[in-house]
């Protein structure tokens, strides 16, 4: 891949570089917002990594514009800045993840994997019963026929799809698919009942008391 | 005047109240305290202007049309911008309830109407210090704290490499075993400092991926002691409900216990399993028998006084268990050692 790299503490940076060139990557790196905003093609790379804390332009400004461009490259964010508050602001803003000072490199390699992984792997997640989901649609497929779900259905099936087997918790779904309006248990669970008898009950799970999960 | 050196920037004082008399009363009155002050007739007018710029104190009335001056205080504490700002609540009220209230919403203190001077002036001075000299502690910390994550990231990111380059060797993974113990003890004492003062939100947590996930950090301290780490889980995705950050300073402090007590070549053992309605997780180690399981709990009771660590983990475990009513059990015979965790969904 190709890596954009804002570091400004010199050593780390060169280690950073260093440590992803090993692992086969190109890496382009810059200590300094305001030079990477003017001499790098933002466009160019498949994975952004961004210390927040930087001289001139900072990360978050950085994220801003890269999203005003709608450039849709993973970004992470490496910093040693501890509050709850700069957490949730970095993911606000959308970075897709967020490593704190001091990390392991073997870390940061395992979260640009995870992160690549469902980023990219999942156009498409095949289902039992030879059924088809496609990301790019938010619907379910069988020999090339999308099948009927409600916009609600298909907002609550695609947050599980998303969450590609990890548990997906009632607040998630409901964030997700209700924002600030009414929502309740009760509701979500009988669109569950509902997506289950078009997509077949075992491939979602119950997860006791929690939310629901994709089984595979 | 205030006396203090140390503020070099005039001191800005909100006082919200819906009485205009009032208001200018309390004008009056901090004109002796050299502070800039601004008098706002309504709480949620003052909300706007608090969010345009955060007083370094409020004086803050309670009963007022609209909002009251409990909500106004609820309000502010919600967001981390305001919600280290003093707030000072003025009544006319003498009762106890409201008094006792006021604190409970986070007010610093109580004044009674009508005012009188002096009394308002001290109990501004005073609160005004507090505040200032905890916003200075907090700046030490966070800075403090910064910069010793730096060269720790530098150790840290070298170390990886020169393993990657030149192989493992004993040397390095003692290094590499006494890089994490310093990160994780760091992270107990920021803890510790912060868990009053800093929100945890919970989420959802899955304990059997967060602990294979985890478990990777203890890898050199493993490899030195030459232990095998097994992690069982007889639950699907067992869920607790606990903040992140909390989680991870009461299993790492559990997790580096059970290693450094661990009899060498062993295995450390960790097992979810449902007991009732409660989740149950051990961490259990072969060692030698604990003398007086209770007493672990002590703050800086140290079971070997061979073994150098500052003693302050445990009695995190066991505050951050008895904030989410996590039972802790401690079990040990000749051979084997458990730390068992009760959790239950609430």
């Amino acid at each position: 891949m190709k890596i954009l790299l804002l570091e400004d503490e010199e050593v780390l940076c060169r280690n950073i570089e260093k440590f992803l060139t090993i692992k086969g990557h190109q890496v382009d790196s810059y200590g300094d917002g305001g030079v990477l905003l003017d001499e790098a093609n933002l466009f160019e790379y498949d994975f952004f990594i961004f210390d927040i804390n930087v001289p001139d332009v900072d990360g978050f400004e950085l994220l801003t514009y890269i999203k005003d461009k709608k450039i849709e490259t993973p970004l992470i964010f490496i910093s040693a800045m501890v509050g709850i508050e700069e957490i949730s602001k970095g993911f606000k803003l959308g970075c897709s993840d967020y490593l704190k000072k001091p990390f392991e490199l073997e870390e940061l390699e395992l979260r640009i994997n995870n992160i690549k992984n469902s980023f990219s792997a999942h156009e498409r997640i095949e289902l039992p019963g030879g059924l088809v989901y496609d990301f790019d649609t938010k619907s379910v497929y069988k020999d090339g026929e999308p099948l009927e779900l409600s916009k609600k259905q298909s907002e609550i099936l695609y947050i599980i799809m998303k969450y590609n087997g990890q548990v997906v918790s009632f607040d998630t779904i409901a964030d997700y698919a209700y924002e600030d309006d009414f929502r309740d248990m009760h509701t979500i669970s009988s669109h569950i009942r509902d997506i289950r008898k078009v997509i077949g009950s075992e491939t979602i799970k119950n997860v006791r008391g929690v939310g629901y999960k994709l089984a595979l | 005047m205030l006396e203090d050196e140390n503020v070099e920037k005039k001191p800005y004082i909100m006082a919200i109240d819906d009485t205009p008399y009032n208001l200018e009363v309390l004008r009056v009155i901090l004109m002796d305290t050299d502070a800039e002050v601004a008098c706002v007739e309504s709480g949620r007018e003052a909300i706007g202007m608090i969010r345009e710029r955060v007083p370094d104190l409020i004086l803050l009335d309670i009963m007022m049309p609209e909002m009251d001056g409990f909500e106004v205080c609820e309000i502010l504490k919600r967001s981390p911008e305001t919600n280290s700002t003093p707030i000072i609540f003025l009544s006319a009220l003498d009762d106890i309830n409201s008094k006792v209230k006021a604190f409970e919403v986070g007010g610093v203190d109580y004044i009674t109407k009508p005012f009188n001077t002096l009394e308002v002036v001290a109990r501004v001075k005073t609160h005004l210090k507090l505040h200032y000299m905890l916003e200075e502690m907090n700046t030490l910390l966070r800075e403090s704290f910064h910069e010793i994550y730096t060269p720790l990231g530098l150790i840290k990111s070298s170390l990886s490499l020169l393993e990657l380059e030149q192989g493992d060797n004993e040397h390095l993974q003692n290094i590499k075993s006494s890089v994490q113990s310093l990160h994780s003890i760091y992270e107990d004492i920021y803890y510790a400092i912060k868990k009053e003062v800093r929100s945890y939100p919970p989420e959802w947590i899955d304990l059997e991926a967060f602990l294979n996930k985890r478990i990777e950090l203890f890898k050199p301290q493993m490899k030195y002691k030459r232990l095998k780490c097994e992690i069982t889980s007889e639950i699907e995705s067992p869920m607790i409900r606990i903040n992140l950050t909390e989680l991870e300073r009461l299993m790492d402090n559990l997790l580096s216990n059970a290693i450094k007590y661990a009899n060498e070549e062993s295995i450390v053992k960790i097992e979810i399993t449902l007991s009732g309605e409660k989740i149950r997780l051990a961490v259990s180690n072969s060692s030698k028998k604990i003398k007086d399981p209770k007493k672990l709990f002590e703050k800086l009771y140290r079971e070997d006084h061979s073994v150098m660590g500052l003693g302050i983990g445990l009695s995190i475990v066991r505050k951050i268990c008895d904030k989410y009513d996590i039972d802790i059990d401690v079990e040990s015979n000749e051979h084997i050692t458990s730390f068992i965790l009760y959790y239950e969904e609430k």
